[in-house]
């Protein structure tokens, strides 16, 4: 079987007669049914005009192609004029690409452009008049703010690349448009800011992503491995995706690239640092001694949200002593009344809030909260009921769990390591926990994109930084002094 | 070596140490009972290392290479048999650490595990570390200090109310014997003025002040730690394993009794910053002595080879006798002091001589 990837056309021509080029094309395309081709005559000259169904806007071609030619065509045109028209006297789209390579006019057209060939001429006149069917610009769903704007990215990139540009009126922003994919041929654009972004880490990202040969890129996830080095190897990523414009424009002032895909409403950013994730947009809607609180509160959900459960596990095991005597007579009454180790309970209860969690995502909204409520409520209560699970490991998992949800570009890692520290703590006690924790330090310490370290400007240290660590950095000083991501 | 590569001052120190107060938080060595003594020991001996790393400096800031490649501008010989000090060096060290993290986690913690798993563990994940580049231990290392920082804050407001100036022990008897021997005592235990020797060309900022840093760091952490530890249990306890164990296990705050736990942590962590450290070390070592080996057969090989030495003395129950017995000072002296210094002079002499002969000829 042939490869399905334009192989066999990529170095054809179109041919100067009107009814072999438009056989090349028609068969080029296998004869697909949603391939339209209208023919228009001038007299002694004919045309024809192509275009792919659902692709290219009616109204748009009604009024910017039929429109003009038939206006054009009421008196008898030789070729000659007829090309002139198409490329030099008239104005029927902004977007106005003439090729005689056929690979070239297949992929515009699959792009939504109209295509028009004329009888004497080897030169296709491309036109752009993109109709396809797109979701308008709505509220950002994953990335809740209380004072930030309220439109998201959505699948179009155009439309992304125009909310960026909205924000960002300089000519310093640049855009770099490439096709990704080998049978997908899909638009992925870089954005940077000239003079704030080094040019190696642009190079370099564009390099990468030119160089990847998958056959369907559907989705920014699909370019995530090939961008960022450690991808598979870290358990953190210095790749963030977000869905709010304003977020972006933020990080191309940082000096940081944006890669965004056609098809995707997330749109990355790299590199990226440990500390990103625990910054919003609201942070800067706030004072700044509420955004220090505010960060703060995020640091402890994450350490709460990976740690407590084994560290709980490992104290209540191993370093009961640890323990006022109060507190650690009720636990050892409310462990003693549990048939199971408190390790097997823990981890228990963590994949069953897992399961409840995954199924609340793919619900349908309104049984979503169903799910929370037999899941929370019910088995929880009747769980404790039942003394399979102990009062104090319930509420343990719910700290845990409502934690967790503060930071949900971490969740991912945040659920895995969650296990893997109950493990640890309940299986070797503290010493246990900290072998895993210094695992996970050695696994964000190597993280490192762009010759940027995840783990900056913490380690190594950046002074100017870190006043956009634990707060956030004075409007009044970024008047005057701006750092980017690669400054030392 | 490129410069995003290197390692930064900051790093370097906190690696170093992080060496240095493993080696302080496990055991105290046996010199003397006053606290008094052992910290204007600790003072003195501060300022004899600052002479000690002298020639490193010098050799650094002249050549711009550690000894090892010094070395080998000189001679092949000469840079086989000083690889393979560090490296007996570096291996003789990892041995100890290994050794003397599963034996106390044994010991003292209540951790269901036989301690050749508590080996195989620790082992591991120094591995892991040990096998990524020196600046990401370096990061690793920071992170040690801070979580070590924290760990002696909470244990020192946990047990603010018991500290007594009077039990420093100002009247002892030959106190000038008795600070020589807390000082001897204290270089000792320095063995991370060796990996200053092996890293100290390999960083961005100046060797000499980096190592002027360090000192003065590692003076103040570590004469902290004694004096606390004097002020809240008295100069007995200076004699005892993991002092700064039993100092956490009697700190108490109002969410919890004891600081143990939180000890562990840093003690566990600054251990296996430490045991990456060296095995990362010796396993650059082996791969200049054997330059076919690979990246990860030799920092597996740095790894099996002193766990596999410690794990029978572990197991027969007489670990004991080794991490009690007393260290000599000469290894670190002659890596960090005598060897640079010849080094120095030799790579002097060969930079005087002249290249062409017939110049000499015509001297």
């Amino acid at each position: 079987m042939n490869a399905p990837y334009f192989d066999n056309i990529s170095n054809l021509t179109i041919p100067t007669r009107l009814s072999d080029a438009v056989r090349l094309l028609t068969a080029a395309s296998g004869n697909t049914a949603d391939f339209n081709n209208i023919s228009l005559s001038f007299g002694k000259t004919s045309c024809t005009v192509l275009s792919v169904e659902g692709m290219a806007s009616i109204q748009l071609m009604a009024e910017l192609i039929f429109q003009p030619l038939n206006e054009f065509a009421t008196v008898p045109r030789t070729s000659e004029e007829v090309r002139n028209f198409l490329t030099k006297g008239s104005i029927m789209s902004s977007d106005r690409q003439l090729t005689s390579d056929v690979k070239t006019v297949l992929e515009l057209l699959y792009s939504g452009f109209a295509v028009i060939l004329t009888d004497g001429c080897s030169d296709a006149v491309c036109f752009g008049i993109q109709g396809f069917e797109k979701r308008s610009v709505s509220l950002p769903e994953t990335e809740q703010t209380v004072g930030g704007s309220r439109d998201s990215f959505n699948e179009a990139l155009r439309v992304n690349m125009s909310l960026v540009r909205r924000r960002l009126k300089t000519p310093a922003l640049r855009f770099q448009l490439m096709q990704v994919g080998k049978l997908s041929r899909t638009d992925v654009s870089l954005a940077y800011i000239e003079g704030r972004c080094k040019p190696e880490s642009v190079d370099i990202t564009s390099q990468k992503l030119r160089s990847i040969k998958l056959d369907t890129i559907l989705n920014s996830g699909y370019l995530m491995t090939f961008l960022d080095h450690s991808y598979s190897s870290s358990i953190f990523s210095a790749v963030m995706v977000t869905e709010r414009p304003d977020v972006a424009c933020a990080a191309l002032n940082e000096g940081k690239i944006l890669v965004m895909t056609d098809g995707s409403p997330g749109c990355m950013i790299l590199p990226t640092v440990f500390a990103d994730n625990f910054r919003t947009m609201d942070d800067y809607c706030e004072k700044p001694y509420f955004t220090a609180f505010s960060r703060l509160i995020k640091y402890l959900a994450f350490l709460l949200a990976v740690m407590l459960p084994g560290l709980y596990a490992a104290l209540v095991t191993f370093h009961p002593e640890v323990f006022p005597l109060k507190l650690l007579l009720n636990l050892a009454a409310a462990e003693e009344a549990t048939p199971y180790p408190l390790v097997v309970e823990m981890a228990l209860l963590m994949v069953l809030f897992e399961i409840m969690r995954e199924a609340g995502v793919r619900l349908p909204k309104a049984v979503g909260g169903a799910v929370s409520i037999v899941g929370g409520l019910i088995i929880g209560d009747a769980a404790v009921k039942s003394g399979i699970v102990s009062q104090p490991l319930l509420i343990v998992v719910g700290i845990t769990a409502t934690a967790s949800f503060v930071l949900p570009s971490l969740y991912p890692a945040i659920s895995v390591l969650r296990i893997i520290f109950i493990l640890a703590g309940g299986l070797g006690g503290i010493y246990g926990l900290a072998l895993v924790t210094c695992l996970l330090a050695v696994n964000i310490a190597a993280a490192d994109l762009c010759g940027t370290p995840y783990t900056s400007p913490l380690s190594p240290l950046k002074a100017h930084a870190l006043r956009d660590l634990f707060t956030r950095a004075d409007f009044h000083d970024l008047q005057y002094t701006h750092t980017t991501i690669s400054d030392d | 070596m490129n410069n995003r590569s290197r390692l930064s001052s900051a790093a370097l120190i906190c690696m170093l140490l992080s060496a240095r107060i493993f080696a302080v938080l496990t055991f105290f060595p046996r010199s003397t009972e006053s606290g008094f003594a052992s910290i204007i020991g600790i003072l003195l001996s501060t300022a004899v290392q600052g002479l000690l790393i002298f020639p490193v400096v010098r050799l650094v800031k002249k050549t711009n290479t550690d000894p090892l490649s010094a070395s080998h501008n000189i001679s092949s010989p000469l840079e086989k048999a000083v690889t393979a000090a560090f490296l007996l060096f570096f291996l003789y060290d990892a041995f100890l650490d290994i050794g003397s993290m599963a034996y106390f986690t044994d010991y003292f913690f209540s951790v269901n595990m036989p301690r050749a798993l508590t080996v195989a563990c620790c082992l591991l994940t120094a591995l892991y570390a040990a096998r990524l580049d020196s600046p990401v231990i370096g990061r690793l290392a920071q992170l040690s200090i801070i979580l070590t920082c924290l760990m002696l804050l909470t244990v020192a407001a946990g047990s603010a109310e018991r500290i007594d100036v009077t039990r420093f022990d100002l009247a002892i008897p030959h106190v000038g014997k008795a600070i020589f021997h807390a000082a001897l005592a204290d270089t000792g235990r320095c063995e991370c003025l060796v990996l200053f020797a092996f890293y100290a060309a390999h960083t961005n900022g100046d060797a000499a002040v980096t190592a002027r840093r360090f000192l003065i760091a590692k003076g103040t952490i570590i004469c902290t730690i004694f004096a606390l530890v004097t002020a809240v249990l008295g100069s007995l306890s200076l004699n005892t394993p993991l002092p700064v164990f039993t100092l956490a296990a009697t700190s108490e705050n109002l969410i919890t009794e004891r600081s143990d736990a939180l000890f562990l942590l840093a003690w566990i962590f600054t251990g296996l910053v430490k045991l990456a450290n060296l095995l990362h070390c010796a396993a650059i070592c082996i791969r200049r002595l054997f330059p076919k080996s690979t990246h990860f057969a030799s920092v597996m090989a740095a790894g099996i080879l002193p766990a596999a030495a410690a794990l029978p003395l572990l197991l027969i129950y007489k670990w004991e006798s080794i991490i009690c017995s007393e260290r000599s000072i000469v290894p670190i002296i002659v890596l960090t002091f005598i060897l640079p210094l010849i080094l120095l002079r030799t790579d002097t002499r060969s930079a005087d001589a002249p290249s062409d002969p017939s110049v000499q000829n015509s001297v």
